[in-house]
C-alpha cells in the first residue's frame, strides 16, 4: 500500500552514503564546500515505515481478505471481502454482507473508479464515492520534503495534483504512517487512520471517515493470500 | 449440518413467482414436527462464501445460539473468526455489533423484513418451527444440495428447495437448500437436524452454512439473547450499554 516504494530506497541508500562520506569529507575537505545535509533519525524511520508497505512485484497482486463495519446515513452493515492490490491506483475490491448478498465489487485503473456490480438498492455514485475515498488510504507521499516535527509527531503536507491537500502524520517514535487527512471542498475532510499493523509493516486495521458524506467505515484485513 | 441464511438488502420490484408447492411444504412440515422436542439447540457453524467475482471463497466460523419458548424463537449468530460480529433477534428486536464497535446497534425487527425472514427461517427450523416460511417461500423436496459437500458426507440427508414468494425477497434471492439429517445420526442420536443451508443469490453467488456439533436441549445463559458481551468460555459478561 506504498506508491513509490523505489523512491525510499534511494532516499534510505542516500543515508547510507552521506553517513559514509561523513569520515572521508573531513579527512579531505573541498575548500569552500558545503555539507550535505542528513536526514534526521525521525525522517529516516518514516521512510523506512513507508518502504515496508506492501508493494506488488512484476504485475502480481496482493489478495487480502477484510472484514468491515459500514455506518452511512444513520444505516448500519457489516461485510466481509477481499482486496486485489496491484497499486495504490490499481486495486479491486469486492464486498458480501455477513449473510452472502454482493455489497459491491469494484475497480480502481487509470480510468478512475469502475462499480461492476453493487447491492440492488444501494447507489452506484455511492458506492463509486466510497471506493475512491478508500483508494486514498494506499496513497503515499513521493518522497518526504518539507517533513516537520510536532511533538510526539512527524507531519508532511503536500497539494496533490487533483488540488486537494493532503496532510500525513507519522508516529515521531516508529516512523509510521498513524493518519492522513485530505481536504475535499469546503467543511468536508476525509479521514483515514491506520489503526493497526501486521508483523511485516501493513496495515491491518483502516477507519475511514468522511463527515460530510455521513459515512465511516472500520476495516479490518483478516489475513493475506498472497 | 448446513444452515441456510438469506441476505437482507431488497429493493422492490415486480416479477412473477413460483406457486406455492403444498406437497413439499407438508413435507417439510412433517419433518420439523420430528424436532418439536427441541427447545434449544447451541452449534457450531462454518460458512462459506462463494461470489461469482472472487477466486477465492469467503470462510468464516462461529456459533448459533437458539431457543424456543411456545412459537416465540430467540437466537443468536456469533461468528467468531476470522472476525468478530453478533446478531441477535429476540423479543421483536435486532440487535448487532461488531468488533469495531464499543455498542450495540438496535432496531425493530418489522424494520428490515428481508433480514428478519432469513434468520427467523434459519432459527425455526433448527428448532423445529415452520413460523411463517411459507409466507415468503414455496418448498419442494430435491434429490440433492447445489452444492455438494466438501468432504462428502456419509450422513443421509433430507433437502428441500425453498423459492422465494415474496417479490422483495425474489430480488436478491434465487433459491435457498435446506438439509436436514435423519434421526439416529451420532451427533444427534434420536433427534432430525437441520445440517445444511446452501442460499443462491439472484445474482449467482452461494453462501453455504455448515452445522456441527450440536447440543440440543442444554441449558443457556439467562441473558443469552440479551446485548452481552459473549465471553470464549461461554460465560455472558456485563451488559454493554446499548
Amino acid at each position: 500500500m506504498i506508491g513509490t516504494r523505489r523512491n525510499f530506497r534511494s532516499l534510505l541508500a542516500g543515508i547510507a552514503l552521506v553517513g559514509a562520506a561523513g569520515p572521508l569529507a573531513s579527512c579531505s575537505a573541498t575548500p569552500g564546500g558545503k555539507p550535505v545535509s542528513e536526514l534526521s533519525p525521525e525522517a529516516a524511520r518514516v521512510a523506512a515505515a513507508l518502504q515496508r508497505m506492501p508493494q506488488p512485484s512484476r504485475g502480481e497482486g496482493i489478495t487480502r481478505t477484510f472484514f468491515a463495519t459500514f455506518h452511512a446515513a444513520g444505516q448500519r452493515t457489516t461485510a466481509s471481502g477481499v482486496l486485489q492490490y496491484y497499486g495504490p491506483r490499481d486495486f479491486r475490491i469486492t464486498a458480501a454482507t455477513e449473510l452472502g448478498v454482493l455489497l459491491f465489487d469494484g475497480r480502481v485503473d487509470w480510468a478512475g473508479v469502475h462499480v461492476i456490480r453493487h447491492m440492488s438498492g444501494l447507489d452506484e455514485g455511492i458506492v463509486a464515492t466510497l471506493i475512491t475515498d478508500l483508494s486514498r488510504a494506499f496513497d503515499m507521499p513521493d518522497d518526504l520534503e518539507g517533513l516537520a516535527a510536532s511533538n510526539d509527531k512527524m507531519l508532511l503536507k503536500r497539494k496533490r495534483g487533483d488540488g486537494h491537500t493532503t496532510t500525513w502524520t507519522f508516529d515521531r517514535s516508529t516512523g509510521r504512517l498513524m493518519r492522513t487527512d485530505i481536504d475535499m471542498g469546503f467543511l468536508d475532510t476525509l479521514h483515514i487512520e491506520y489503526r493497526a499493523y501486521a508483523a511485516q509493516g501493513w496495515p491491518s486495521d483502516l477507519y475511514v471517515q468522511r463527515r460530510a458524506r455521513l459515512y465511516d467505515i472500520s476495516l479490518t484485513f483478516t489475513k493475506s493470500q498472497s | 449440518m448446513w444452515i441456510a441464511v438469506l441476505a437482507g438488502g431488497l429493493a422492490s420490484a415486480g416479477g412473477e413467482t413460483p406457486p406455492a408447492d403444498g406437497g413439499g411444504l407438508i413435507a417439510l412440515k412433517a419433518l420439523l414436527d420430528e424436532m418439536r422436542s427441541v427447545q434449544t439447540l447451541s452449534t457450531s457453524f462454518r460458512c462459506e462464501k462463494r461470489m461469482e467475482s472472487l477466486d477465492v471463497p469467503l470462510l468464516s466460523q462461529g456459533r448459533l445460539l437458539v431457543a424456543r419458548r411456545e412459537e416465540r424463537v430467540s437466537m443468536r449468530l456469533t461468528t467468531e473468526s476470522p472476525y468478530f460480529s453478533e446478531l441477535i433477534l429476540a423479543d421483536g428486536k435486532s440487535r448487532a455489533r461488531s468488533q469495531h464497535e464499543a455498542s450495540w446497534s438496535s432496531s425493530d425487527q418489522s424494520s428490515r423484513p428481508g433480514l428478519t425472514a432469513v434468520m427467523v427461517l434459519v432459527a425455526g427450523c433448527s428448532v423445529g418451527e415452520l413460523g411463517n416460511l411459507a409466507d415468503y417461500f414455496s418448498v419442494r423436496p430435491a434429490e440433492t444440495a447445489a452444492a455438494p459437500p466438501s468432504p462428502p458426507d456419509p450422513v443421509p440427508k433430507t433437502w428441500f428447495v425453498l423459492e422465494p414468494t415474496n417479490k422483495d425477497m425474489a430480488i436478491a434471492v434465487r433459491e435457498v437448500r435446506l438439509g436436514f439429517a435423519g434421526p439416529g445420526v451420532k451427533s444427534a442420536p434420536g433427534i432430525r437436524s437441520l445440517t445444511d443451508a446452501v442460499i443462491v443469490t439472484a445474482q449467482g453467488d452461494v453462501t453455504h452454512y455448515e452445522f456441527f456439533s450440536p447440543a440440543f436441549n442444554a441449558a443457556l445463559p439467562a441473558d443469552a439473547f440479551r446485548p452481552v458481551t459473549l465471553r470464549p468460555e461461554g460465560v455472558f459478561g456485563a451488559e454493554v450499554s446499548p
